[in-house]
């Protein structure tokens, strides 16, 4: 062969790509997505913690110094009581969940044969990316006082009067928040339990163990940072909820979360409100680092395993596949109910009919709640996409304490509930005399958005072979060249999912939405109001297109970003908020 | 010859690297490759070989030390813009793009036109044996194929220089040596220069015209592999390549031979040429060259009396484990004919003066 191509010494490089001048391990690439949290997060922190130092003059806030505020906390025992009170409902929600997600999570980790998993996965992860507001409501409708559960008990004659589930014993709030927090403490302890070698389950076997004991004994202890992050990360997410217990609880089901709320809403009182959140804010750290302590001394358990037991279990099979039928019924319901042409919400169903859905089109409101959700949503998911990647190449070729400076800083909107930085926006923005509008919605949205693409895109990248690249340089790509031909069009799955699961988790964000909206309606927003002031079967209707709509691009992304990756876990794409 | 390669005093240590770095002690590592030859970088993990290998393909920039690729520095070069070309020890192939495409993407980064580009990939398909190939994708390929396609996507391009890294680490034995020779006839078809890395002593031997054996970041010894058993210079050299039994102890001249005396026995050989001063030395006493006799009578120089510990049978020989009453352990081969020798009998083993080698003691020095 005398093919000779001169790639010597002092040869330009073809088509050079002059835009491109830094290093792909260079930390400029993650100054945009950090610049974003910096202005997003860190300096509306900063001045909630000075607004707690300001004294509030009708509904004004003064420029004074003052320690008041934190004199009334002190003084007035409600705040203390209600804080502990909201602490322990959060964790005997919390705990109910993870108890109740074990089995099933136990059973998919251990009993589904592995190409199987990836489905069981998705259909009990899935649901922690669609509208928070419609899973609330669809409990309501079920548990409520004239909900379908008492109707129908009411109508076989089992009981006269209807049962209080909601109210007084607050029993509603814990169902429904035990079922809002399955999906999340499913995928933790998931990714714990699938990370242990069904070796070792063997090995404690072959020594004599029993079955109860390899449970007590391995696997529990195995999976213990799995269970303990969902259950940090399961009262975080209720500590940050406004919505659920007044929804279904009114106002006597309020936490601690709505008298924070309250300071802000009618009682104009910014700076006791902002007190209560830094105080919140405080909980939360210290909740996860007691979780980071915890569980940091864990082992590291080996890899994601692919091994398993195919050993039937016929109790754990049952127990899971009600698992699935009670996190879906729920939503199936919403669906007949939306085609059931009673024009009151509920039973019997007496007819099939559209007229729900196209009376949603004559809704004036909600065709502008509409475009705000398409507005706000393409701003979010476009900024996120781009700044996420790029902050994503960075983090994924580097080392050291620089880039876990970078991660860390990135993934903060993750580990806060959205309630806090929400209240953050606005009184950011109360300090600078901004008005709210679309824009700050645009904000909050790639705020939260921006740590999912970079985590979904950084564990895509990393999940490459770096030698790849490397090959490429060595046949003659400048790095430029090579990240364009070889990574980007491996990680564009990743990229494509990103986008898809964050584009469904802006769309139906409500909890920091609704607090840094100024007088604009997101289609949430709009669903929230109609709750209120009564349901309407147009409501259902609303709620089941934005659902279809969630369910479609989430699967759409779960699927895309397991395209052509053989090797990882099914749960990299969905544990992608659990990286902590 | 002309040279084709040439590394001089290399150097490298990377950020919150323990132990040994490369090139550290001495000069640094260096070493001038002919056109067209295979050199083989031999030796254990963390040696540096695969470090050296890098800074040659320039994806690793050297502390210290320069790379002179037929006379020109090279050193400051990244790689794509090196005439060398590597073969991945994981093959490194893209996995979405089809066989054609992977072996044409050096030919399209050099800006090949798309009609030579596809007479070249088919070239460089056939010469590996996977002619009219092209569209397969990579997932199809077995194990052996993707090495082949590895081979071809490197070569197509013409490079100076060919990187092996580990190259056949994944296959299996009969495989391997199947590649073995595949390469070598490739490397004669298209006259390139390899550098090939190996931790596998028997296959830096089959394939190397000469081989570096590499010790913690520096070179030990470099020669053609017949004159590495011969003649190895330090005992790490002889017992990486496992030449024979490595004997310490105090050896003295004795006019042109060197001499060692243990309460078991003497043993005496000729000093070697390159031997300067008295460093401390070591006997290699090699594993093929020993003469089984009965034991009784004096004992000679170059005789050892001692006991079979353990014989192993591999098939086409015996080795013994012999050892000496004062419990030094020697590794020796015997022919079939000796299938009456068992565990438990004495026997008496002697070398030819020349067969006893005198090397550098490494582990002493």
């Amino acid at each position: 062969m005398s093919v000779h191509i001169d790639q010597g010494a002092g040869k330009p490089p073809r088509r050079a790509l002059n835009w491109f001048r830094f290093g792909l391990d260079s930390p400029i690439l993650s100054m945009p997505a950090i610049l974003i949290i910096v202005i997003g997060v860190f300096i509306p922190m900063a001045v909630l913690a000075v607004y707690t130092f300001r004294p509030t003059v009708d509904q004004q806030i003064l420029p004074e110094w003052t320690l008041s505020n934190y004199a009334r906390l002190l003084e007035a025992s409600v705040y203390g009581r209600m804080l502990i009170y909201s602490l322990f409902f959060a964790g005997l929600a919390a705990a109910i969940s993870v108890i109740m997600t074990f089995p099933f999570a136990y059973f998919v980790a251990t009993k589904v044969a592995p190409r199987r998993r990836f489905i069981w996965v998705a259909l009990a992860a899935m649901q922690f990316f669609t509208s928070y507001l419609i899973r609330v409501f669809v409990w309501m409708n079920l548990l409520g006082d004239g909900g379908l559960l008492n109707e129908f008990l009411i109508g076989t004659g089992l009981i006269s009067e209807p049962l209080w589930l909601f109210g007084a014993n607050k029993a509603g709030i814990v169902i429904t928040f035990v079922y809002l927090l399955a999906p999340l403490t499913f995928l933790t302890t998931y990714i714990a339990l699938e990370r242990c070698n069904p070796v070792l389950l063997e090995a404690a076997a072959d020594m004599g163990a029993k079955s109860w004991q390899r449970l007590f004994r391995v696997t529990l202890p195995m999976a213990r940072s799995g269970l303990l992050g969902g259950f940090v990360l399961g009262m975080i997410m209720i500590l940050g909820d406004y919505i659920t217990p007044q929804l279904i609880g009114g106002t006597e089901g309020y936490l601690y979360s709505n008298i924070i709320q309250l300071q802000f809403g009618s009682s104009v009182q910014w700076g006791m409100g902002a007190t209560l959140a830094l105080v919140l804010m405080v909980v939360v750290f210290a909740l996860l680092l007691a979780l980071r302590w915890i569980s940091g001394g864990a082992p590291e358990v080996g890899t994601f395993t692919r091994s398993f037991n195919p050993s039937p279990a016929p109790a754990l099979r049952t127990y899971a596949i009600l698992f699935l039928v009670m996190l879906y019924l729920p939503i199936a319901l919403l669906f007949i109910l939306a085609f059931n042409d009673r024009p009151m919400i509920g039973f019997p169903f007496t007819g099939f009919t559209l007229q729900w859905f196209s009376a949603v089109f004559y809704d004036p409101l909600l065709i502008e709640s509409m475009k705000n959700s398409l507005t706000v949503s393409a701003i979010a998911v476009g900024t996120s996409v781009v700044l996420g990647t790029l902050a994503a190449v960075y983090l994924a070729r580097s080392k050291g304490p620089m880039r876990q400076t970078s991660l860390a800083i990135i993934s903060i909107p993750v580990l806060l509930p959205p309630m806090l930085l929400g209240l953050a926006i606005i009184i950011g923005l109360n300090a600078l005399g901004l008005s709210r509008g679309l824009w700050t919605i645009a904000l909050g949205h790639t705020v939260l958005s921006l740590p999912i693409v970079t985590l979904l895109v950084m564990i895509r990248l990393e999940g490459l072979d770096r030698n790849l690249e490397d090959a490429a340089m060595d046949l003659g790509a400048t790095p430029a060249m090579a990240f364009l031909r070889i990574s980007v069009p491996q990680a564009l799955p990743g990229i494509f999912a990103a986008a898809l699961i964050t584009l469904a988790l802006s769309f139906d964000e409500f909890i920091l939405t609704a607090l840094v909206t100024g007088s604009e309606s997101t289609l949430p927003l709009y669903i929230y109001g109609a709750l209120r002031f009564g349901v309407t079967p147009s409501v259902v209707a609303v709620s089941v297109m934005l659902l279809t709509a969630s369910f479609t691009l989430l699967l759409a992304g779960v699927l895309v970003a397991n395209l052509g990756q053989r090797k990882g876990s099914p749960s990299a794409a969905a544990g992608l908020a659990l990286s902590t | 010859m002309s040279i084709a390669l040439k590394c001089s005093g290399l150097a490298k240590r990377y950020p919150g690297q323990r132990g040994p770095a490369l090139g550290e002690t001495g000069n640094g590592v260096s070493f001038d490759v002919d056109k067209g030859e295979l050199f083989a970088l031999l030796g254990p993990s963390g040696c540096g070989k695969t470090t050296t290998l890098r800074i040659i393909g320039g994806f690793v920039t050297p502390d210290k030390g320069s790379v002179l690729i037929d006379d020109q520095d090279v050193t400051g070069l990244p790689a794509h813009r090196r005439p060398t070309n590597t073969v991945f020890q994981s093959y490194a192939l893209f996995p979405h793009m089809r066989l054609g495409a992977n072996t044409a993407f050096g030919l399209e980064m050099a800006g090949i036109a798309r009609k030579e580009r596809d007479e070249r990939v088919s070239e460089s398909l056939q010469m590996v044996g996977l002619g009219g190939m092209e569209k397969s994708r990579v997932s199809e390929l077995s194990g052996g194929q993707q090495q082949r396609a590895a081979l071809a996507r490197a070569l197509a391009t013409g490079p100076k220089i060919l990187l092996l890294d580990e190259p056949l680490g994944a296959l299996d034995l009969k495989l391997r040596r199947q590649m073995q020779d595949e390469i070598v006839r490739i490397k004669e078809q298209t006259g390139t220069t390899f550098i090939h890395v190996t931790h596998d002593q028997e296959e830096a031997c089959a394939m190397a015209d000469r081989i570096a054996i590499m010790d913690r970041g520096r070179i030990a010894q470099i020669d053609t592999p017949e004159e590495l058993y011969r003649s190895p210079r330090t005992a790490y050299v002889a017992k990486f390549i496992n030449a024979g039994t490595v004997i310490a102890g105090d050896v003295q001249r004795a006019g042109s031979d060197l001499r060692m005396e243990t309460p078991d026995f003497t043993l005496e050989g000729p000093a070697p040429g390159w031997l300067a001063g008295m460093p401390p030395l070591a006997a290699v006493l090699p594993r093929t060259r020993a003469e089984i006799v009965d034991p009784g009578g004096p004992l000679a120089v170059n005789q050892i009396d001692g006991v079979i510990r353990r014989r192993v049978f591999t098939g086409s020989q015996y080795e013994l484990q012999v050892a000496t009453a004062n419990g030094t352990e020697i590794e020796v081969v015997a022919g079939l004919d000796f299938a009456d020798l068992h565990d438990g009998n004495s026997v008496r083993l002697g070398w030819r003066r020349d067969d006893v080698k005198f090397v550098v003691d490494s582990d002493a020095a």
